[in-house]
């Protein structure tokens, strides 16, 4: 599909012609940090030199708490209502290439076996993702070492790239051509295409090399001293699985009414110590060492055993956010030293 | 729409409840839908989500045999919420079904063979839908032998089908309780070291067994001592399960999921998954 170009002053125009069409969930700073919100125009979005949103695109697509059904009690019979579907299509604007190839983690996850997770899949078929190259990561990225989806996107409808006063237009899909349509874009002409080169040029070489994560960690060792050394530090709050955007682990709970209710699922994590609790009280994940290698093992081997990928995509969130500085990168590196040994 | 919500149950009625031991009842639920009643079926070993509405829902093994239709069975240990629910409800209550769920025992792999059924407590849940399948395939299956333990006499659950498992052809039930009691005239010993002294042979036999944790664990390294190969030797598997669909991420062993890949599983397949059970 052919590139198109963009010129600044024409990207209000074409957000505009987007919202009136679909719900546009872009980036904005919220309480200094950005985060993807619905919005009404360009003037709320916070896209210019953006580094990493602080949350990923995950809340959109499975929600913190969401409603399985309500029910009705009348004496000895029932009646179940399941929720209604949202029936507006969106554009999310503005994803980070990792947060896009998240998706298709997740939607490995949701449809692997039958039945598949009907409302994940309602709201993923209704979104249309124009994505951003990233040309300023964060000290905490590493994308390039697990994945070449910064160059080769996955999961998005159009790929932008800003080059300074015009934004460089790749359609991936027939439906980024069309949300294409709704602009004032032009062919892009051979400048165009080597300003791009030579910015997605600058932003791998700032990144770190690819390594052999893939190979390494399906030879991981079970008793490894680095699980004794997070058990240590991890206080177990979490914060690192709520920010992942690959995280996709569930809990189902009811609001304790009699007569009616309702049944949701809320957001969970491996990180907790009820986790795995069982009624007998037996727990095969009782401390932060089994918890942690948990972790670890599930994004970078059980992953891909399972769903021949990584579940990690070097957004680096858990790192910038782990209260005890627990960095995945270098607890990778630490598996890797001992395999490469053996 | 494509495919149904696959949280929502099905609407179900209690229809009879037995209760077995002092912390024990099974429960018959019909289908409030006679088309779905009509129709449904599952396989020995698979497992449903029951709902109590305004409690929630818990993973249960289906205890009735598939060759018995119109109604699906389940036995339900009262520990926590949804259990102690269970355990108050009277017969007509409404309840709500996600099922079948799981894989299964790979009962055409089993037939020509001598079987022992090996169950401790309410491990004899998931057994007995296999058994009495079995038993009402009568021809397909060699010598069938159930030993079936619990902590007293009072603890063991289907009494009432003792006689029928006794009385079919080819078939011996040896039943055993960990103390001494008045009045009991059957082995008295923990279920392992009984299989111990009873000795099956491996040639040509299959073990399935279920219990708590610690019986599961000693039966195995007996039966390992006795040449049963370890594809000669299959279990089905606890743990915490939410949404049973291979989804919530709960429930996993290294990269299989119990709830999904499981709750089946032989002694070879165990030896390939990490020690996280
Ligand atoms: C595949 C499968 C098949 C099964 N088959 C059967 C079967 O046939 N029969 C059967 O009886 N069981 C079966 N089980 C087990 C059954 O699912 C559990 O006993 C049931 O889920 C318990 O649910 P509950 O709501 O009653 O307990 P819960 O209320 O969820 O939990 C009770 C226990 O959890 C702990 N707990 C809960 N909340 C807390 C807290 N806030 N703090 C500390 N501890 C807490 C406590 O130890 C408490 O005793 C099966 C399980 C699986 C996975
Ligand atoms: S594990 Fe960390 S770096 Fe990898 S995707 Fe999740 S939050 Fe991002
Ligand atoms: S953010 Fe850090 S401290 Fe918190 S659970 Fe994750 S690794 Fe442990
Ligand atoms: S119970 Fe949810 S993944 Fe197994």
């Amino acid at each position: 599909m052919e590139a198109k170009v963009i010129l600044k002053q024409d990207l209000a125009a074409w957000i505009d012609a987007l919202v009136k069409q679909y719900e546009v969930i872009a980036p904005v700073t919220e309480d200094g940090v950005v985060v993807f919100r619905p919005v009404s125009g360009l003037s709320e979005m916070a896209i210019e030199g953006m580094v990493g949103p602080a949350k990923s695109l995950r809340e959109h697509f499975t929600p913190p708490t969401e409603t399985l059904f309500d029910y009705k009690l009348e004496d000895l019979s029932a009646e179940v209502i399941p929720p209604e579907n949202e029936e507006r299509h969106r554009v999310i604007f503005g994803a980070r290439a990792c947060d896009a190839a998240a998706l298709l983690y997740v939607d490995a996850v949701y449809s692997n076996v039958e039945p598949i997770d009907t409302a994940y899949f309602m709201r993923r078929e209704k979104t249309y993702l124009v994505g951003l190259f990233c040309d300023k990561p964060a000290w905490s990225c590493f994308c390039t070492e697990v994945g070449d989806f910064l160059t080769n996107p996955v999961a998005m409808d159009v790929y932008l790239t800003d080059l300074g006063n015009r934004y460089y237009a790749e359609p991936l899909t027939p439906k980024g051509e069309e949300l294409i349509g709704l602009g004032n874009f032009r062919p892009a002409d051979e400048n165009d295409k080597a300003a791009n080169e030579e910015i997605r040029r600058k932003a791998l070489e700032r990144l770190p090399k690819r390594a052999e994560h893939e190979t390494a960690c399906l030879s991981y060792d079970w008793d490894h001293p680095v699980w004794i050394e997070l058990a240590k530090k991890c206080l177990s709050c979490g914060a690192c699985a709520f920010l992942c955007p690959t995280c996709h682990c569930f809990d189902i709970q009811e609001h304790p009414k009699l007569k009616k209710g309702s049944r949701y699922r809320c957001w969970d994590t491996c990180q907790f110590e009820k986790f795995t609790l069982m009624a007998s009280g037996h727990n095969p994940r009782e401390t932060r060492k089994e918890r942690t290698r948990q972790r670890v093992f599930h994004k970078f081997k059980y992953s891909q055993e399972r769903y021949c990928m990584l579940g990690c995509v070097g957004c680096g969130r858990c790192i910038a956010a782990c209260p005890v500085n627990i960095d995945i990168r270098k607890v990778l590196e630490e598996l890797e030293k001992t395999a490469v040994a053996k | 729409m494509r495919i149904e919500n696959p949280y929502i149950p099905k609407l179900a009625t209690i229809e009879k409840i037995i209760t077995e031991t002092w912390d024990t009842k099974t429960f018959r639920a019909v289908f409030k839908d006679e088309e779905l009643r009509e129709s449904f079926t599952y396989e020995p070993g698979q497992f449903q989500e029951i709902s109590v509405f305004g409690v929630g829902e818990a993973p249960f093994c289906l205890t009735s045999s598939p060759t018995r239709k119109g109604f699906v069975e389940f036995s339900v240990k009262k520990i926590g919420s949804v259990t102690s629910a269970l355990h108050e409800i009277d017969e007509g209550a409404t309840i709500g079904i996600r099922a079948p769920l799981g894989n299964w025992f790979p009962y055409e792999e089993f037939k020509g063979k001598d079987l022992w059924f090996i169950g401790g407590g309410i491990g004899m849940a998931p057994l007995r839908s296999l058994l009495n399948f079995c038993l009402d395939n009568r021809k397909d299956y060699g010598k069938v032998n159930i030993i079936y333990g619990a902590r007293s006499s009072g603890d063991l659950c289907f009494t009432y089908e003792f006689d029928e498992w006794q009385n079919s052809p080819n078939t011996e039930l040896f039943l055993t309780i960990d103390k001494e009691e008045e009045g009991w005239n059957k082995n008295v010993g923990f279920v392992p070291a009984y299989v111990m002294d009873l000795k099956p042979s491996p040639k040509n036999a299959i073990a399935i067994t279920c219990g708590p944790p610690i019986m599961i664990k000693f039966t195995l390294q007996n039966l390992k001592e006795l040449g049963f190969e370890d594809n000669q030797i299959w279990t089905t598997l606890e743990m915490k399960m939410k949404c049973g669909i291979g989804k919530c991420g709960r429930c996993n062993i290294g990269p299989k999921y119990v709830c999904v890949d499981g709750p089946v599983f032989s002694y070879a397949q165990l030896k390939e998954l990490p020690p996280e059970y």
